[in-house]
C-alpha cells in the first residue's frame, strides 16, 4: 500500500541487537532493509495488555500457509486465536514462519560456536526492556527469510532477495508490542552471509486502512475465541514448580465422545462406488470407512470456511 | 432384490455436522445426503483420475 504516513518514531537497529517497540491499534511498524540488503528480521508480537496472549506461527501457517505476505494476519494462539495484526505491505514477499528463530544452543551444537549472537537471546534482550523473560520469546515471524521445502519433505534456507528499502509494514489490530532483532545467522543463508542494520519506524495508520482489515471475515469475534476471563484457571502462574491440585476434577469438552452407526442402504451403483474408492486404498479399508471419507471430504469442500487443506489438487475450490 | 446396507460409524460431533448438512437440504434425511456426498465425491475423484491428475 503507497500511503503517506506519519512518521511518530524511528530508529536502527544494529547487528546483535534488537528493540522492542509500542504499536497501538491502527498504528503501523515498518521494517525496512538498509545498505544493500539481504537481512532477515525475526519478530515478536503481545498483546500490550495481557502478554500472555502473543503471536503464533502455527495459526499463521495453517490460515496463511508458510510464506505470509500483504493481507496475512498475525494470529494469536489459542485459545485466543484472533487477528492482532496484519500485513499491510510487502515489497518482497518472501518470509518465513517455518523456521524458529536461531538460539545460543543452535550455534553451539552445529557450528561449535557457544558465544554467538542468536535471535532468541536478542528477542529476549529486547524484550527484558518490558519485564518478560527469556522464556516469553515466541516462535518468530522471520520477515525477508527466504525458505522452502524440497521433495523430501526438508526445509531449506536460500539466498535473501530483499535489497535496500525493501520493507513489510505491520497494522496493530489491538494494542501491541513488537519487537524485531537483525537475525543472528552469519554463518547460513539467512543473511547473505553478512548482518545489516535494519530500520524500524512506527506510523499513524490511517482509519480507512483499519477499517478494511476490520470488515474482514476473520475478524468477526466468536465464542471460540475466548479470553481470561473464561478461563478455569484465570490467574497467570507465579511460581515456576509443577504441582497437581488434589482437587482437580477433569472437565473435557463432548466426553464421552459416543460412536454410533448410522445405516444407510446402498443400491448396486453406490456400492460400485464406495468398492472403487476402496480400492485406490486412499479412502478406508471398507464401504463404511469410504462413505465417511466421502462425506466428509464433500463436506470440506462444499461447505468449509477458510483454507482446506485436502491433499488432491482436485480439493481446492 | 439384493438390498445392501453400510453401517457408517460416526461419533456425536460428526453427527451434528451431518444433521447441520441435512438441514441445508429441505426434505432429505440423512442416508440421501451421505449418498449424495458419495455420488459427486465419486464423480469429482473420477475425473480427477480421468484427467491424468
Ligand atoms: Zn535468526
Amino acid at each position: 500500500m503507497n500511503v503517506d504516513r506519519q512518521l511518530l518514531y524511528e530508529t536502527v537497529i544494529q547487528p546483535g541487537t534488537g528493540k522492542a517497540l509500542e504499536v497501538l491499534r491502527g498504528q503501523v511498524l515498518r521494517i525496512e532493509q538498509t545498505e544493500d540488503g539481504g537481512q532477515c528480521a525475526d519478530f515478536n508480537c503481545f498483546n500490550l495488555r495481557d502478554y500472555k496472549e502473543h503471536f503464533h506461527t502455527a495459526r499463521t501457517r495453517h490460515v496463511h500457509g508458510l510464506r505470509p505476505t500483504t493481507g496475512a494476519f498475525l494470529w494469536s494462539a489459542p485459545p485466543r486465536d484472533r487477528p492482532i495484526a496484519v500485513v499491510v505491505t510487502d515489497t518482497v514477499g518472501n518470509n518465513d514462519i517455518l523456521y524458529g528463530r536461531c538460539s545460543a544452543w543452535l550455534y553451539d551444537y552445529q557450528y561449535g560456536l557457544p558465544v554467538h549472537a542468536n535471535c532468541h537471546d536478542m528477542l529476549a534482550e529486547a524484550e527484558r526492556e518490558y519485564g518478560l523473560t527469556s522464556d516469553d520469546v515466541h516462535d518468530s515471524f522471520n520477515f525477508f527469510m527466504n525458505t522452502g521445502i524440497d521433495q523430501d519433505g526438508r526445509p531449506f534456507i536460500g539466498p535473501n532477495v530483499s535489497g535496500k528499502g525493501d520493507h513489510v509494514e505491520l497494522l496493530a489490530l489491538i494494542d501491541t508490542l513488537m519487537v524485531a532483532n537483525v537475525c543472528g545467522a552469519d554463518v547460513m543463508a539467512t543473511n547473505n552471509f553478512q548482518y545489516k542494520p535494519l530500520r524500524l519506524a512506527v506510523y499513524a495508520g490511517t482509519d480507512e486502512e483499519l477499517r478494511e482489515h476490520e470488515r474482514r471475515p476473520e475478524m468477526r469475534p466468536t465464542e471460540t475465541q475466548r479470553t481470561p476471563e473464561q478461563f478455569r484457571v484465570k490467574e497467570v502462574k507465579a511460581t515456576r514448580e509443577l504441582t497437581r491440585d488434589p482437587s482437580y476434577v477433569s472437565e473435557f469438552i463432548n466426553v464421552p465422545i459416543e460412536l454410533e452407526e448410522v445405516s444407510v442402504a446402498l443400491t448396486d451403483e453406490d456400492a460400485a462406488l464406495l468398492d472403487g474408492l476402496v480400492q485406490t486404498g486412499s479412502f478406508g479399508k471398507d464401504r463404511a470407512e469410504a462413505l465417511r471419507w466421502a462425506f466428509h471430504h464433500w463436506w470440506i469442500k462444499n461447505y468449509m470456511q477458510g483454507p482446506k487443506h485436502l491433499a488432491r489438487e482436485s480439493a481446492e475450490a | 432384490m439384493n438390498e445392501q446396507r453400510v453401517d457408517v460409524v460416526l461419533n456425536q460431533q460428526q453427527r451434528q455436522l451431518l444433521d447441520d448438512t441435512v438441514a441445508r437440504f429441505p426434505g432429505k434425511n440423512r442416508e440421501e445426503v451421505l449418498l449424495q456426498a458419495l455420488r459427486e465425491f465419486a464423480a469429482e475423484q473420477s475425473q480427477s483420475a480421468g484427467s491424468g491428475r
